[in-house]
């Protein structure tokens, strides 16, 4: 029988985070990655704070100090995350799957080393995945790893990489079997960032920082302990991380909040405003409401053991092209002022166009459309 | 947080799906077009056995949520039944439509005589008479029916209009799932270029678009389905009518991706989804069109509120914070 009602432990947890928010993140926060230093000072501080009340890793097993929460709980911590612009900056990644990836492949002397970082939120770690010859098309990835004694030497570039160069530690992939072989000989490296074959740059973006940066490695060096998982069999796990990202960001929490806010928010303009933009947003709300319902979904049947790659796809489509839409309808509702990102201008106002911005990768990050359009598309051909 | 109907739903709509196949599924409506006035009693005594008709969707969610998918396989099929008006009402028996107030009117099966009952979207109640005088609708709306709406002393009955408007919507649904169904198969089957149309991605990718408006609906339809078994009525009139303008939404990727992936086929009467994108007016297009929904559900978030986990808009639902 159908049931949305949300359960006391969901409910509670939503309010600690809310109340953690109010206390820690002051108003108008709009992320880590803004041009102001101090919103990147403000994540760290907000990350530890959620890593002493156990709130950080909540999804982890108690056993790798995480707090054991149900999918339910994971689900929330990520909308009330998103919705509050993602104040966790960049460790969500290390939570999300860096973590839960070296629980499932790594040694115990490798989870012993790298996961109590992370649920402390100490640690912040890259995705060294796309490279300027392979982006969607990853198996034709070419940065190379050469033996060498006690460990492996890393050549080559890899590029997007977001928070490269905050990141202590970078999840990288490399061929170490014979160039162009596809799938096959690709492994996964710990590699630490601070040495000296490693150098992160910048790429300037309509992004705003840090989203973007490329890596060149010079004979960087990796230790045999810092392998993940088998020599050469690095794209099973490749499929492991692609699985904890599936359902991905909350993108639709942020949507809401945004959408519910901008009557009171705007309140002067809204007097005025013509019935065919209230009813954009109108429409917007509703299109918000139906991609939360399918991540619920997609968790509902992830509970019951039935994951299924075409229903993260669609529900991927959904959200990405939610977001894009979202920000067109707050746009319009904002007006012109929207472009005068002034730190003075109110925070309405400067939220709808960092939204917008963001939104705009949202297609593209994490696998773009495309790709979740042919998983999907040839699932259905094929039923 | 379940997804999922209930066993009961599920076990009627499997009885409701065999018994319609049995009957000719979509053929029924070609026999109907051209007899429009045998229907009634037809399909009414062959979902009679089911139970269908003893439903009460306003005593429990299981059968509220039984009749919705009971809806939803009459959809599959084009049913041309007020399915959805008559288990609308329960235990009272009479058939509600929606309506855009007092006047003459263009209702759904209108052709038969009822016992009608109309609403407005936001639940003012109305008395319909003139009912029964055939059918006026054309090629669009083959059981549309020409009605006179005026008021009533009755109590407006704002979680009646939610019910009848939230399971047409699951009968809409039942249209949409089958023209994606159909459509799906249709690209393994047709080949041009010496190959199947379901090898050209462009075509994956318009299925998968409208696949994906369908599977948002069905969310959304269960969603509104449970609000209506949960909240207050004039929350439950706000969520049926976004449930409409979602669902009208999804028709308009859903409807006009079948027709051009089918190409000339899809035109032909002998092709059912031909069938369902002409059966699909008369819930798209009555009382209002969507601008009309749309505009008329702006003023009712600003006044009520949406509920979801960052509301923060209108009257009853507060957010959680
Ligand atoms: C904000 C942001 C953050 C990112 N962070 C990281 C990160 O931290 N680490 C990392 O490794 N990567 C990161 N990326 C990179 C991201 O994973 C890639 O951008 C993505 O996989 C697409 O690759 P590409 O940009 O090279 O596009 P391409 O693969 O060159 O694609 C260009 C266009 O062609 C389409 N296309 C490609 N192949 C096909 C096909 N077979 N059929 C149909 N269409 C096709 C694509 O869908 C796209 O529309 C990030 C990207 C963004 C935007």
């Amino acid at each position: 029988m159908l049931d949305y009602t949300e359960s006391p432990e969901v409910l509670d947890l939503r309010s600690r985070i809310r109340h953690l928010i109010d206390e820690m993140i002051p108003d108008g926060y709009l992320g880590a990655f803004t041009d102001d230093p101090n919103d990147l000072k403000i994540a760290e501080e907000f990350c530890q704070a959620l890593g002493r009340h156990r709130l950080l890793a909540l999804a982890w097993p108690v056993d790798f100090g995480g707090g054991g929460a149900s999918s339910w709980e994971q689900t929330a911590l990520r909308e009330e995350m998103w919705a509050a612009h993602e104040p966790r900056g960049a460790q969500y990644m290390g939570i999300n799957w860096v973590g839960p990836v070296i629980m499932r492949h790594g040694t115990k002397e490798q989870q012993e080393a790298f996961l109590p970082p992370i649920a402390a939120g100490e640690v912040i770690w890259c995705q060294g995945f796309s490279e300027p010859g392979a982006g969607s098309d990853l198996p034709a990835l070419r940065t190379s790893a050469r033996r060498t004694e006690g460990g492996w030497h890393i050549n080559g570039q890899k590029i997007w990489t977001s928070y490269a160069r905050m990141a202590q530690w970078c999840f990288l992939l490399a061929r170490t079997g014979a160039p162009g072989g596809r799938k096959d000989g690709i492994t996964v490296f710990l590699l630490d960032m601070q040495q000296p074959g490693v150098e992160a740059r910048p790429v300037h973006s309509m992004l705003g920082n840090h989203h973007l940066n490329e890596i060149y490695f010079t004979d960087a060096f990796v230790p045999d302990a810092q392998v993940l998982g088998t020599v050469g069999d690095g794209w099973s796990i490749i499929t492991d991380v692609l699985a904890f990202e599936r359902v991905g960001i909350a993108r639709y929490a942020r949507c809401e909040r945004l959408l519910s806010e901008a009557p009171t928010a705007l309140a002067d303009r809204w007097q005025t405003m013509p019935a065919g933009l209230v009813a954009r947003w109108a429409r917007a709300l509703v299109r918000t409401r139906e991609a939360r319902l399918l991540a619920y979904k997609v968790v509902d049947h992830q509970n019951q053991g039935g994951l299924n790659p075409a229903d993260a796809a669609a529900y991927r489509m959904a959200v990405t092209t939610l977001d894009q839409e979202v920000a067109e309808v707050l746009m319009d509702l904002v007006g012109p002022k929207a472009l005068d990102a002034r730190s003075d201008q109110p925070e309405f106002q400067r939220a709808v166009e960092d939204h917008w911005r963001y939104a705009q990768a949202s297609t593209v990050a994490s696998g773009t459309i495309e790709m979740q359009k042919q998983l999907l598309g040839k699932k259905l051909v094929s039923l | 947080m379940i997804s999922r109907l209930s066993a009961e739903a599920i076990d009627l709509g499997a009885g409701v799906r065999s018994v319609l196949a049995g009957a000719g599924g979509v053929e029924l409506v070609r026999r109907y077009l051209v007899d429009p006035a045998s229907r009634e009693q037809e399909i009414e005594s062959l979902l009679q056995p089911l139970g269908l008709w003893d439903l009460d969707v306003t005593d429990s969610q299981i059968e509220l949520e039984a009749a919705a998918e009971a809806c939803r396989v009459g959809g599959t099929t084009a049913l041309p039944y007020p399915i959805a008006e008559r288990l609308a009402s329960g235990s009272a028996g009479s058939w509600a439509t929606l309506v855009d107030g007092p006047g003459p009117a263009l209702i759904a099966h209108g052709d038969l005589e009822g016992p009608w009952q109309a609403l407005d979207l936001a639940g003012r109640t109305f008395t319909v008479t003139g009912a029964g005088g055939g059918v006026v609708g054309g090629r669009l709306a083959p059981f549309l029916g020409a009605v006179e709406v005026s008021t009533s002393d009755s109590v407006d009955d704002p979680a009646l209009a939610a019910r009848v408007g939230t399971l047409q919507s699951w009968w809409l649904l039942g249209v949409l799932q089958r023209a994606v169904d159909d459509t799906r198969v249709y690209l393994t089957e047709r080949e041009q270029f010496g190959r199947q149309l379901a090898q050209f991605q462009a075509l994956r990718f318009q299925l998968a678009d409208m696949s994906v408006a369908v599977q948002r609906s069905e969310e959304l339809a269960k969603y509104t389905a449970w609000s209506l078994a949960h909240h207050d009525p004039s929350e439950q009139v706000v969520d049926a009518i976004a449930l409409r303008q979602g669902l009208i939404q999804a028709c308009e990727t859903v409807l006009r991706g079948s027709h051009q992936l089918y190409g000339a086929m899809g035109f032909c009467d002998e092709t059912d989804v031909s069938i369902l994108s002409r059966l699909s007016h008369s819930v798209r297009r009555l009382p209002v069109g969507e601008e009309d929904l749309a505009t008329l559900l702006g003023t009712m978030i600003l006044d009520r509120g949406f509920r979801g986990p960052f509301a923060t808009l209108g009257g009853p639902i507060e957010a959680r914070a």
